[in-house]
């Protein structure tokens, strides 16, 4: 009897359970099955009030910031929602009688290959002709990388990554000059995050990475290399946000206010920005 | 009832696989919540939803930009709805839950694990009739030898459905000591596919968890059937049980290292060992490669289940039995 039993009701479990997995079966299929569009991907745009940036012509009586890069431009860990748009604006009201619209683009975990194709991408050209300031954050993530491996193949791969940084980073400044040969750019110097455990050989690439970085952009005019390096060593509490990575709204105030101060003389020499030189 | 002694070992096995399971699980979670206090001196738990709090206000924002595009924006929108649910439910999203357990123990153990174990019933279902001599008395009756072997086939596929049961069922029991018995509602992201050689999220959408382990269980059903049914195959060419149980085993195991030649070698893709990762589709943690994708597995698995089939059927009722 008892075995019966037993039979009966392992057949049972075996029909509910067919029948259970196949209509689970069946999902699984259709839910990964083809995506319904064919490839080319129409770029969603909102022009919201606030940003009108884009579609508007260059004015000549109003400053055009561009803030783009990895996530630091987008001001991920701003517990306030702000970001440097917000800072900036704030500084520059001080500075300037003229209006003052920004556009951001950061994209979480973007490194230098990938800025480098959205500057060369059509739908930034707008954008990059009428700025007046450019706020470039990039290779953050490219350094993280390597921070990952833990062994003594590092050097080597610090340099085969630094140099096609290098290669990267060159590039993206001449297509920005291409475009725009008056705006000022501004770079965002690297520092340590405490998410990394620090040992001597991570700082020393890191402010290796930072000097090299900083040759390249001080050899132009306009252009400025802002170190954050210093700003985050002993702050890590009153500036990072939680997730120990990015700063909080009280490190993208400090780093804006370091970028104003170093554009204290450029708006009071005489040359307006928004004014091409000659 | 020969399977009753190996259906217990495998429920044996199960348990000790999962109870380790579990127990990894539980320290890694615990691991990541000390190293998180250690560094940014988070003292009370609730500071993990001021942290996604913060997360949700950058996501957000990150929508209203001009410059995403329909694939980031997607896999946005999902990651927003997880975490606004965890807020919502003060479920804290580092901790595992039992469904969460429970899914991902199964997705682990696709590959490799429930092959195996699947194999351990199957290997000598009739191989072990060769070896013991029973096999004479069988075809010796005057039942059609197709109706034999069928008889075998339908007992295996109601082990292997036994063995699923007994996975979900040993994984509460255990991983609800660790993890509590919740989360069965917990939004989770599936829908990945492959545009272009590349992963597409643009139609990422979240299922509750429940609903994702039913597919994951599901197509762990299918992989059962499929190994199931070639080992069936091999039991029935090969006369020692060894042998069956070997040959199945170097297969499963040169699936693992085969994958890598995926992209290169265009034969490997139509081996029956480099598909068995069905889950791997849902979750999104795949490599695009080039023509792999859900339906390519699922059919590739399908033609070597039926032609394993036909092959045993044939081979068994065309063999001369040996006195």
């Amino acid at each position: 009897m008892l075995k019966k039993i037993i039979w009966f009701s392992i057949l049972l479990l075996s029909l509910i359970g067919i029948i259970t997995l196949s209509a689970g079966f069946y999902q699984a299929l259709t839910i990964t099955g083809q995506p319904s569009r064919t490839g080319a991907v129409p770029i969603v745009r909102n022009d919201t009030g606030e940003n009108p940036g884009v579609s508007l012509p260059k004015k000549s009586n109003s400053v055009s910031l561009l803030i783009m890069g990895d996530s630091i431009a987008g001001g991920t860990g701003d517990e306030t929602g702000k970001g440097f748009s917000f800072y900036l604006r704030d500084y520059l009201k001080n500075q300037t009688p003229k209006e003052v619209m920004a556009n951001t683009i950061g994209i979480d975990g973007l490194q230098t290959n990938g800025l480098l194709e959205l500057v060369h991408g059509e739908k930034l050209k707008p954008a990059l002709a009428a700025a007046d300031l450019l706020i470039i954050s990039i290779g953050g993530n490219d350094l993280r990388r390597i921070r990952r491996l833990k062994d003594m193949a590092r050097d080597d791969t610090f340099q085969k990554t630094f140099e096609s940084y290098v290669t990267g980073l060159t590039s993206i400044l001449k297509t920005i000059r291409r475009t725009n040969g008056a705006a000022l750019i501004i770079f965002i110097g690297l520092y340590n995050p405490p998410t990394t455990e620090i040992s001597s050989d991570d700082i020393r690439l890191l402010l290796a990475w930072n000097e090299g970085t900083q040759k390249i952009i001080e050899q132009e005019e306009r252009a400025i290399f802002i170190p954050t390096y210093d700003l985050f060593k002993l702050n890590v509490s009153k500036y990072i946000a939680l997730d120990a990575l990015h700063p909080n709204a009280a490190g993208y105030q400090a780093i804006a206010d370091r970028i104003g101060k170093n554009i204290e003389g450029y708006f009071n020499r005489g040359l307006q920005p928004g004014q091409k030189s000659n | 009832m020969i399977f009753k002694k190996r259906l217990l070992m495998v429920i044996g096995i199960l348990v000790v696989m999962i109870s380790l399971f579990a127990y990894g699980q539980n320290r890694i979670i615990v691991r990541t919540k000390e190293q998180l206090i250690k560094r940014i001196g988070a003292t009370e738990t609730t500071d993990w939803k001021k942290l996604a709090e913060q997360q949700l206000i950058d996501m957000k924002n990150r929508l209203d930009s001009h410059y995403m595009d329909e694939n980031h924006k997607s896999s946005l929108r999902v990651r927003i709805e997880q975490l606004q649910y965890n807020i919502d439910n003060d479920i804290n999203p580092l901790d595992s839950s039992l469904a969460k357990f429970t899914t991902r123990f199964m997705e682990q153990a696709i590959f490799l694990f429930l092959p195996l174990l699947i194999l351990i019933l199957s290997a000598d279902l009739v191989s072990g009739e060769s070896s013991s001599g029973t096999i004479k008395l069988l075809v010796a009756r005057s039942v059609p030898r197709w109706k034999i072997l069928l008889s075998k086939y339908l007992c295996l596929i109601m082990m292997e459905m036994l063995v699923l049961f007994f996975a979900l069922m040993i994984s509460i029991a255990i991983a609800g000591i660790f993890f509590g018995f919740g989360g069965w509602m917990v939004p989770t992201a599936t829908g990945f596919k492959v545009l272009a050689g590349q992963l597409d999220t643009s139609e990422v959408i979240n299922v509750p968890q429940w609903h994702y382990a039913l597919m994951v269980y599901s197509l762990a059903f299918y992989v059962s059937l499929i190994v199931g049914s070639i080992s069936f195959m091999i039991s029935v060419i090969v006369k020692t049980t060894a042998a069956s149980i070997g040959i199945m085993m170097s297969t499963l195991i040169a699936g693992s290292f085969l994958s890598y030649f995926l992209s290169d070698w265009k034969l490997t893709r139509y081996m029956y060992m480099v598909h068995l990762r069905l889950t791997d589709y849902m979750s999104g943690h795949f490599q695009p490669i080039e023509g792999m994708s859900m339906a390519f597995s699922v059919t590739v698995l399908g033609v070597w289940a039926v032609c394993a089939l036909v092959i045993s059927f044939f081979y068994f009722t065309r063999q001369d039995i040996l006195v």
